[in-house]
C-alpha cells in the first residue's frame, strides 16, 4: 500500500491588476464629464454615460483577494510510467470568474488527455482532478499552480501563482542486472569480489605444502596421494570493494535524449543496488546542472542516501554546454563506472581526468542514435551520420586513454552490456565479472 | 496563428471603431468634416495596430473616434446619434478586448459568450442612463451643465453603492 503524503496547504494574496479597458474608459468617462463642464455642453455628459456605467460596474471589488490552495496526491514517490493522481483545490472569497492552471509540469506528463486547466463563472472555489504520468526519473515539483480570478463585469483581475505542488520522487524503471564488475583492490571486509589475497575463500588459489596450522579440512588428497607429502589448497578469500557509479546527466532536451538519460538512470541504480547487496561501498557521481557527490558507503543507509543523490541529479539534469570543471577526488582502490549518452565532452573531461591519477574506470555508453526516428530527410540522415561519427570519434578517444568501453544498446538488458564490459577489461590485462 | 473567433472578433473591433468614427465624421458639418474624416482615419489605423500588435491598447482608437461623436452635439447635427454612437465604441472596447485574451481554449470554454454577454448588458445599461441623461437635458430640468455633470456622478455614486460587493 502507498504512503498516502499530507495535503500541500499554501495561502496567497493576490493583488488587483487593471485590465486593458480600464484606462481608456476611465479617460472617456471623466474626459466627458470635464469636457461637458467645460463647454457647458449637457450633452457630451451622454456620450460619458456608457463609459461610466462600465466603470461602475467593474469597479465594484477592487481589495486584494485571499486563495487558499490545497494539493493533494496520493503518493509521492513512483516508478518511471507510474500514474499520479492528484487533486487541486482553490478556494477564495466572494464570487468571481476563474480559470486554474497548471504550468511547467517537469519529468512528469499528462496522463490520457487529463486537462491541466479549469474554468469557472461566479465560483468561490475549484477543484481540478489531475491524473499524470511520470515520464522522467528524478525529484520533480508537480508544476505551478496558477490562478486568474475577475469579477463578472470587470475591470480587475487577480492573477498569480498559488503554489508550486508537493515534490514527487520518480525512481528510476528496474532494471535486471545479475553481473558485478570486480574494482582494482578489495577492502578486508567479506564481499563478493574474489581478492589477490590468500585466505579462507571459495575460489582456488594454489596448491601449498602443509604447515603447521593449516586446516586439514584444506587437505588435497589427491595431490599428497601423488607427491607423497601433505599437501594444502589455498584460496582467494572474497571481499568486499568500492565502487562509484558517475552518472552523465547532460541532455540535448530532445526526447530521444531524455529516454537516453532514464536507460542511464536505470542502468545506474541496478548497479548500484547490485553492488550493495554485494556488501561493496557504493558512491555517486552526478555530471548534469550541478555537479553530485556521494562518496561511497555501504549498508541500507547507504541505499537510501544514494537514491536520494541519484534522484537530486535527475532533477538537475541539464540541458547545456559542456564545461571544464573540478572533479571530486575518487578513492584509490575504487572502480568507476561511467554512464554517459556522451551528447557532451563533459564524460571524456571526467574520464580523463580520473584516467591521470590512475582511477580504474570502465564507461558505458548509451546509445541514443538508435533512438532517433528514422530519418525523414537527407538532412537528417545526414545529422544521424554526423553524429555517429562524433561518438565514434569520442568513443575511441576513452579507449585510447585505455579505459574499457561498451555500447549499452537502447532496448535490451544490462546483463549483457556488463558482461562485455567484463571481457573487455579482461582483455585489457584486468581482472573480469564473475556471475 | 490565430483562431477564426479571435479573428472574427478583431475585425468586429476594427469595423465598429471605424464606422463609429466616419459615420459620425460624415454627419458633422461640412466646416468641421475634413478635420473629423482625419480623427477617423487615425482611429482606424490605431484600431487594427491595438488588435494586431503589441502594445493592446485601445486609448488612442477611442480617443480619435470621439471627437467626430462629440461633434454631434454642433448645431446641425443629430445630437441624439451621440449615446448610440458611444455605445457601439463601448461595444468594440469589450471585443477588442475579448480578442486579447490569448489562450483559444478558454474562447472555447464557454468564455466568449458569457463575456459577449456581459457587454450586451453594459451597453444596454450605459445606453439606458444616456439616454435617461439626454432626456433629463431635453426638458431642462434641472438646469445647467454643472447640475447635468453632478446629477450622473450622483447616479454613478448611487450604482456604487448599490452594486459593490
Amino acid at each position: 500500500m502507498h504512503h498516502r503524503p499530507d495535503p500541500v496547504d499554501e495561502v496567497v494574496v493576490l493583488t488587483p491588476a487593471r485590465d486593458a479597458r480600464l484606462l481608456p474608459y476611465a479617460f472617456i468617462a471623466l474626459g466627458g464629464l470635464a469636457a461637458a463642464l467645460a463647454g457647458g455642453q449637457p450633452y457630451v455628459a451622454t456620450i460619458a454615460a456608457p463609459f461610466l456605467v462600465a466603470m461602475v460596474l467593474g469597479l465594484r471589488r477592487w481589495g486584494p483577494v485571499r486563495v487558499r490552495a490545497r494539493v493533494r496526491v496520493d503518493r509521492d514517490r513512483l516508478v518511471e510510467g507510474d500514474v499520479l493522481m492528484a487533486h487541486l483545490e482553490v478556494e477564495w472569497e466572494g464570487a468571481l470568474d476563474a480559470r486554474l492552471m497548471l504550468h511547467h509540469l517537469t519529468g512528469l506528463v499528462r496522463d490520457g488527455g487529463s486537462p491541466t486547466s479549469t474554468t469557472g463563472r461566479g465560483v468561490t472555489s475549484l477543484d481540478l482532478p489531475l491524473r499524470l504520468q511520470a515520464s522522467r526519473w528524478g525529484r520533480h515539483t508537480l508544476g505551478e499552480i496558477w490562478i486568474r480570478l475577475r469579477l463578472p463585469f470587470g475591470l480587475l483581475t487577480w492573477t498569480g501563482q498559488v503554489g508550486s505542488g508537493p515534490v514527487v520522487r520518480v525512481l528510476p524503471a528496474p532494471e535486471r542486472l545479475n553481473r558485478i564488475l570486480h574494482p582494482r583492490e578489495s577492502r578486508t571486509v567479506w564481499g563478493q569480489h574474489p581478492s589477490r589475497r590468500l585466505a579462507d575463500g571459495h575460489e582456488f588459489a594454489e596448491l601449498h605444502p602443509y604447515v603447521p596450522g593449516d586446516r586439514l579440512r584444506d587437505l588435497n588428497w589427491a595431490a599428497t596421494a601423488r607427491l607423497r607429502r601433505l599437501v594444502v589448497n589455498r584460496h582467494h578469500p572474497e571481499l568486499a570493494g568500492q565502487v562509484v557509479v558517475a552518472l552523465d546527466a547532460f541532455h540535448d532536451g530532445s526526447a530521444e535524449s531524455m529516454e537516453a538519460l532514464s536507460r542511464a538512470a536505470r542502468a545506474a541504480w541496478a548497479l548500484a543496488s547490485l553492488h550493495l547487496r554485494a556488501n561493496d561501498r557504493v558512491g555517486l557521481v552526478g555530471l548534469g546542472g550541478s555537479m553530485e557527490w556521494l562518496p561511497p558507503a555501504g549498508g541500507r543507509q547507504a541505499r537510501y542516501r544514494l537514491l536520494d543523490t541519484l534522484l537530486k541529479v535527475g532533477g538537475d539534469a541539464a540541458d547545456g554546454l559542456a564545461r571544464t570543471r573540478r572533479y571530486p577526488p575518487m578513492p584509490a582502490s575504487a572502480l568507476m563506472i561511467v554512464l554517459t549518452p556522451l551528447h557532451t565532452r563533459d564524460a571524456l573531461g571526467a574520464v580523463a581526468a580520473w584516467r591521470s591519477r590512475g582511477r580504474s574506470v570502465v564507461v558505458v555508453v548509451i546509445d541514443a542514435v538508435e533512438l532517433i526516428e528514422s530519418d525523414r530527410s537527407e538532412s537528417e540522415r545526414l545529422g544521424r551520420r554526423l553524429w555517429t561519427l562524433e561518438r565514434q570519434r569520442r568513443v575511441d578517444e576513452l579507449r585510447a586513454l585505455g579505459v574499457p568501453v561498451v555500447v549499452l544498446p537502447p532496448t535490451g538488458p544490462i546483463t549483457a552490456a556488463v558482461a562485455a564490459l567484463g571481457r573487455v577489461r579482461r582483455l585489457h590485462g584486468r581482472r573480469g565479472v564473475r556471475r | 496563428m490565430r483562431s477564426p473567433i479571435r479573428t472574427v472578433l478583431m475585425v468586429a473591433t476594427v469595423v465598429l471603431i471605424a464606422g463609429v468614427a466616419f459615420v459620425a465624421a460624415a454627419l458633422n458639418p461640412p466646416g468641421t468634416r475634413a478635420w473629423l474624416i482625419g480623427c477617423a482615419i487615425i482611429a482606424t489605423a490605431t484600431a487594427v495596430q491595438a488588435v494586431t500588435s503589441e502594445p493592446r491598447d485601445l486609448i488612442p482608437a477611442l480617443l480619435f473616434a470621439l471627437p467626430p461623436v462629440v461633434g454631434l452635439v454642433s448645431r446641425g447635427a443629430p445630437a441624439w446619434l451621440g449615446p448610440p454612437l458611444a455605445c457601439l465604441l463601448l461595444l468594440a472596447g469589450e471585443l477588442g478586448s475579448l480578442s486579447w485574451e490569448g489562450p483559444v481554449r478558454m474562447l472555447e470554454d464557454g468564455v466568449l459568450s458569457t463575456r459577449l454577454g456581459e457587454a450586451g448588458i453594459v451597453v444596454v445599461l450605459g445606453l439606458g442612463l444616456a439616454v435617461l441623461l439626454d432626456t433629463i437635458a431635453g426638458m431642462g430640468i434641472p438646469r445647467g451643465t454643472w447640475t447635468m455633470v453632478v446629477g450622473s456622478l450622483g447616479l454613478v455614486g448611487f450604482a456604487v453603492i448599490t452594486f459593490r460587493d
